[in-house]
């Protein structure tokens, strides 16, 4: 058996993050008082890989798929041959759908990279914290988001258990760490956080045991699976584990029930961590989920129901919250539950490119929501109340903000998210799903209602004796940056959602 | 060349607008534009082609854009022959006359700008419903009309009363023009076509179904009798009398009443095939003719009687649609159309500046007011003498051309005819008394002697004089260009004026023995001068029901539809609460339960689908 | 090879003693120690997978040694996050909020 060949340019989007964080951990250790290399270290690593993932977007473009690590020839990876399908060789195979969810991560762990680098941290929600204090670790914070962004793009493209579970893991520790790190000193919201990722993580390793006891091999794939599909025994013993895979991912999708870490950790932990949290946490659960949906195509009838159930109850009861949040975060972390309801939507009828289109028309928009948000908020934690007439004073923000809003809610001029929402009911409606449907259609109206209650109170004015607020300039620059590609998606909704138009 | 015509107004109309602000430049741009207009005319009726027998406006020669629009074809045409030349350039020219006579009237006006601009688009919107060959571009005139008879009455806009009869004018002709829009739309489906030749083929052929026809032409009458004041209608042009006067000038003299004749005449052929029609057009006329006459003889405000003789005289006007034969119909009705606007738009600017003079234009205020200048007493005579009917002068020809019309051959046509026929010969006789009436008050009553002349502008003063001999020998403009009228037999003329005599002698009888002014000053006086409280029924049985109706949807709306929506408001917000105050404790343990069970769930969904399954 | 009734029991015993030690348990410390049951009997469960199949790089069994450390790196961090809570809210009850 030879050694794997690895092609660089394939793994890049996973290596250099993974690098950039070893990277940034000797910088640290070489120069622990200087705050500026580390940050460098890892903006030049995300950079290169939203490059790189873009480049295999590009070449992976038209529904082929660029792979690397193939084993020819190894007996580990023979499988039983399934009717039509047949099995690759190689362990990393990066899609369309796979690379776009890579470049969305790097690019999210950059703008989250920026706003972790200021000076002052943006305090969260607490009654006795102090207005921003100063960042202790500059190296650990970006070795850590440099490690989830490296474990979101790993899980993107996983084709087997062991990557699968490794990946996960590594999207979701760093996280807790960093709430810790930054979060509200009475209580950051991490210890709901790490309970619910244990027992997830616990439960996925139940269900990868079963995995493999009814497939015989670690492989995440439809053709891995066929044959255990077809013996009627075997289907139960898959069908649950399968079950227990999707119940692990989807507390990180914050998908109702497994969504009550997020209304406390959000707020309490900041905007930086919400901003990692909603982007790159919620890029790596889709990725989880995809592969599991993927593999699960022989005995999809079965699972259809709790995928169905699970979407539609979030759906609709995120935006139900969200019309009665009060502060910002507390708004979006609803707004993620909902989200995530629709992100799970397409999967029920088998369309990853839709869900895959969707998440990355979402993480753009709460990206530019969550740097606005950190931007205004040097000055303590805002409550929603505090953005009245915003337009007057702080008229970019309120605009970047303003579109980010109504793209959730898909109400032009945020075209972006009107398309999505579309993008994401025509599988299900061409496949007659009318019971996740039209849940879907209520939860639309209700999150009208939710997102333009905060734009109406950017729009409405404010009584006179306001001063504006401080802003944020790093905050402000990355609000302007996605803003702007928030903007170009838009108009031109092919670049994020071209993929899900085939 | 049509197009050319139509466009000069709106431009003019557009310009005024534009500078509404400087008032005195929007009146010059007004003049001038009409100015403009009125030499375009002269050529157009010199060089415009003679319409056929039985076709005088020509609409087969038509241009225009056509276009198609669900399955009906708009041919969007005008069309120019010598009669809708000649209609336009009595408008034309009148319109000319009242923007430089509102010049004066309405200097101190901080509006005048907006005024102009109203009557050039007023003007523009009648030669659109003269000069068009499709059955569309007459409607958008027809209505476009009405619109601006609205800004013009309510042009004073700050007091209540003009508020109140502009929207009583555009509402009670609104109504009216149910009839006409329903009546035009059947014509245009049944011929699949909206210009006016084709719609007059085809309604004219023998696949046409009659009773369709009549009903069709039974609902345009409709809407004509609206236009035109007549019974049941009449009761907007008496408050249309809140407008300025040079707004009436032109609205209730050339163009807005007179409309409903030329659309009439220009749908002719197919009125004429269409008994009911004309049966309810000329029942309609004859009483509106004879009651509108009475009701100028003890109507106390000077300017409201020349309201109820135009009621009347329109009346006389649409005679000869109703009435007469084939032969001379067009032709008397049109020339009447012709003499009643010079002559109406005489008494009626001179009775602007008579009621400048004195300040009000009560009968009361204003005697012997004609008398303080020579022209306002030679244009106010003038006026009434082609009014009354006096041989030879205009009003006089265009009168007896009307009679002998409908008296031609009467017997071979009905009822109907009949009374028509004698409700004319009353209407003389009436018409005669009340010209009378209103040549003594103002230029011979009242003992005490006029003090001192009254100024009179040397544009006014020419305006007066221009109309006043037009009034008395404009029947020589007459000629081919009108269709034929018919021949007036010598037994008619003298008929009528004997009858025209005998008017005067009722009216001079009246008023030298005092029963007139005890008639003015009495009950009757009263009664007509609160309108018949005609305005009072319609309150009754159109406002009152409709309003209830309203009010009846908006209840509905408010307290039955909306229930439901703020219902679902009400729960989704409730349930919204609730989970945030079961979230607010944001125990872990909690999340952990709420994990355990979704997973429970989920499990026990999956079971029952594979154990349904197997 | 020894049949595979037992591991199979054995492992469903320690995932169902585990989850009732992840919901039951309110002291954060038992609670991860439920975790680690069900860790334990999900690879169990795994090794015994590999076992009985035929995958010749015994890739069940390796995986297990991955969870073990994964596990491992798992439990460092919530130990440390429930050290952090205690010093911050005096308390690793679960059932009480931050107080």
């Amino acid at each position: 058996m030879s050694a794997p060949t690895i092609d660089v340019l394939v793994a890049a989007p996973v290596l250099a993050p993974a690098l950039g964080a070893v990277a940034a951990l000797a910088v640290d250790a070489i120069a622990p008082r200087r705050r500026l290399p580390a940050p460098v270290v890892g903006a030049v690593a995300l950079t290169l890989a939203v490059v790189c993932a873009v480049v295999l977007r590009l070449r992976a473009h038209g529904g082929g798929e660029v792979s690397t690590l193939c084993l020819t020839g190894d007996p580990a990876l023979a499988v039983t041959d399934a009717p039509g399908m047949v099995a690759s060789d190689c362990l990393l195979r990066v899609t369309a759908s796979g690379a776009l969810l890579q470049a969305l991560a790097a690019a999210a762990g950059l703008a989250t990279l920026f706003l972790l680098a200021r000076h002052r941290g943006s305090p969260p929600e607490s009654p006795d914290s102090r207005a921003g204090r100063p960042v202790a670790d500059p190296g650990v914070e970006v070795a850590l988001v440099l490690a989830t962004v490296s474990g979101a793009a790993v899980v993107a493209v996983a084709h087997d258990l062991g990557t699968w579970l490794v990946g996960l893991e590594l999207a979701t520790l760093p996280v807790v760490a960093l709430a810790v790190m930054r979060g509200a000193p009475r209580d950051s919201g991490a210890l709901n956080l790490i309970t619910t990722s244990v027992t997830s993580f616990a439960i996925a390793v139940v269900g990868a045991g079963l995995w493999v006891t009814a497939t015989g091999s670690l492989r995440l794939g439809g053709v891995a699976s066929w044959a255990a599909g077809q013996d009627a025994s075997m289907r139960a013993v898959l069908t649950l584990g399968i079950v227990l895979l999707v119940a692990s991912v989807a507390f990180k999708l914050s998908l109702i029930p497994f969504h009550a870490w997020a209304p406390t950790t959000y707020p309490r932990a900041g905007a930086e961590v919400a901003m990692l949290l909603a982007s790159v946490s919620t890029v790596a659960a889709l990725g989880g989920m995809v592969a599991v949906v993927r593999g699960s195509v022989s005995v999809h009838p079965a699972i259809q129901p709790a995928l169905s159930v699970l979407a539609a109850v979030s759906m609709v009861v995120g935006a139900v919250l969200a019309l009665r949040a009060q502060d910002p975060l507390r708004l979006i972390a609803w707004s993620g539950v909902t989200q995530g309801g629709w992100v799970l939507a397409p999967l029920v009828a088998g369309d990853v490119d839709a869900a895959v289109g969707y998440l990355a028309v979402y993480v753009v928009a709460v990206v530019a929501a969550l740097s606005v948000v950190a931007a205004l908020s040097v000055d303590g934690p805002r409550r929603l109340e505090d953005d009245r007439g915003l337009l007057r004073r702080r008229p970019l923000h309120a605009a970047v903000l303003g579109l980010a809003l109504l793209t959730f809610a898909g109400l032009p001029p945020g075209v972006a998210g009107l398309l999505a929402k579309f993008v994401v009911l025509r599988p299900l409606a061409a496949q007659g799903l009318w019971w996740v449907a039209l849940p879907a259609v209520v939860a639309v109206v209700i999150g009208l209602a939710a997102y333009l209650r905060w734009v109406a109170l950017l729009l409405l004015p404010a009584p006179d004796d306001r001063t504006p607020e401080a802003v944020d300039p790093t905050a402000t620059r990355v609000a302007v940056v996605v803003g702007l590609v928030l903007l170009s998606v838009t108009v031109v909704p092919v670049i994020l959602l071209g993929t899900g138009t085939t | 060349m049509a197009w050319m015509l139509l466009a000069l107004p709106c431009l003019t109309a557009a310009l005024a607008f534009g500078l509404a602000r400087r008032g005195s430049l929007a009146a010059l741009v007004a003049v001038l534009g009409s100015a403009t207009t009125l030499v375009l005319s002269v050529v157009a009726l010199a060089g415009a082609p003679t319409g056929a027998r039985g076709a005088p406006f020509a609409e087969g020669q038509g241009s225009g854009p056509g276009s198609t629009l669900g399955g009906i074809d708009l041919t969007l045409q005008l069309s120019l022959s010598t009669t809708s030349a000649f209609l336009v350039l009595v408008v034309v020219l009148v319109t000319l006359l009242v923007q430089t006579y509102s010049a004066w009237y309405l200097a101190d006006d901080d509006r005048r700008g907006v005024f102009h601009a109203s009557i050039a688009l007023f003007a523009a919107a009648m030669l659109m419903v003269v000069l068009s060959a499709d059955l569309v571009l007459t409607v958008v005139g027809w209505e476009v009309m009405g619109w601006c008879s609205y800004l013009l009455i309510g042009h004073w806009s700050r007091r209540e009363a003009p508020r109140r009869a502009g929207h009583t004018a555009f509402i009670v002709t609104r109504i009216a023009d149910i009839g006409l829009l329903l009546g035009v739309s059947v014509l245009i489906a049944g011929a699949g076509t909206s210009g006016r030749a084709e719609v007059i083929e085809h309604w004219t052929s023998a696949a046409a179904d009659p009773g369709t026809r009549s009903v069709a032409l039974v609902l345009v009458v409709i809407g004509v009798l609206g236009k035109s004041a007549q019974l049941p209608f009449h009761d907007w042009l008496l408050d249309a009398m809140e407008g300025p006067t040079p707004a009436s000038a032109l609205i209730h003299a050339a163009t807005m009443v007179a409309a409903g004749t030329v659309v009439l005449a220009q749908l002719l052929p197919l009125l004429l095939r269409a008994e009911p029609a004309r049966a309810l057009l000329g029942l309609s006329v004859a009483a509106t003719m004879v009651l509108a006459a009475i009701c100028a003889l003890v109507e106390p405000d000077l300017k409201r009687l020349l309201a109820w003789s135009t009621i009347s005289q329109v009346g006389v006007m649409l005679a000869p649609l109703a009435a007469a034969g084939t032969g001379p119909t067009a032709g008397a009705a049109l020339g009447h159309l012709y003499g009643h606007a010079i002559f109406k738009a005489l008494l009626f600017l001179t009775i602007g500046w008579l009621a400048v003079t004195r300040g009000s234009t009560a009968a009361g205020a204003l005697v012997g007011s004609g008398r303080s200048h020579p022209v306002a007493l030679l244009a106010w005579a003038a006026g009434l003498v082609s009014l009354a009917g006096i041989p030879l002068v205009l009003g006089g020809l265009t009168k007896e051309h009307v009679i002998a019309a409908v008296g031609e051959d009467v017997g071979a046509r009905g009822l109907v005819a009949h009374l028509v026929l004698g409700s004319l010969l009353v209407t003389v006789v009436l018409t005669a008394a009340y010209a009378t009436r209103a040549l003594i008050v103002v230029v011979l009553g009242g003992e005490q002697r006029v003090r001192a002349r009254a100024v009179m502008p040397a544009a006014v003063s020419g305006i007066l004089v221009v109309l006043a001999v037009a009034s008395i020998v404009g029947g020589l403009a007459l000629g081919g260009r009108l269709p034929d009228a018919g021949h007036v037999p010598l037994g008619l003329f003298v008929l009528v004026l004997a009858l025209v005599l005998l008017g005067v002698a009722v009216g001079y009888a009246l008023s030298h023995l005092g029963v007139q002014q005890r008639l003015v000053d009495g009950r009757a006086g009263r009664a007509v001068g609160a309108g018949l409280g005609v305005g009072t029924l319609q309150h009754l049985v159109v406002v009152r029901p409709v309003t209830a109706l309203a009010r009846l949807v908006a209840f509905l709306d408010r307290e039955v539809i909306d229930t439901y929506v703020r219902a679902a408001a009400w729960g989704v917000l409730g349930a919204g609460d609730a989970g945030t105050t079961a979230h607010r404790r944001s125990r872990p343990a909690s999340g952990l339960a709420l994990l355990g069970g979704g997973l429970l769930a989920i499990a026990v969904i999956t079971a029952i689908v594979l154990v349904g399954a197997s | 090879m020894i049949h595979t009734a037992g591991p199979y029991l054995l492992a469903s015993l320690l995932v169902a003693l585990g989850l009732y030690g992840i919901l039951a348990r309110r002291n954060a410390v038992l609670m991860l120690v439920g975790a680690e049951l069900v860790l334990a009997g999900g690879g169990l469960l795994l090794v015994t997978a590999g076992a009985v199949g035929r995958d010749p790089s015994w890739s069940g069994q390796v995986l297990t040694l991955f969870v073990i450390t994964i596990a491992a790196a798992e439990v460092v961090i919530a130990l440390a996050v429930i050290v952090a809570a205690y010093r911050r809210r005096g308390h690793i009850d679960l059932a009480q909020d931050a107080g």
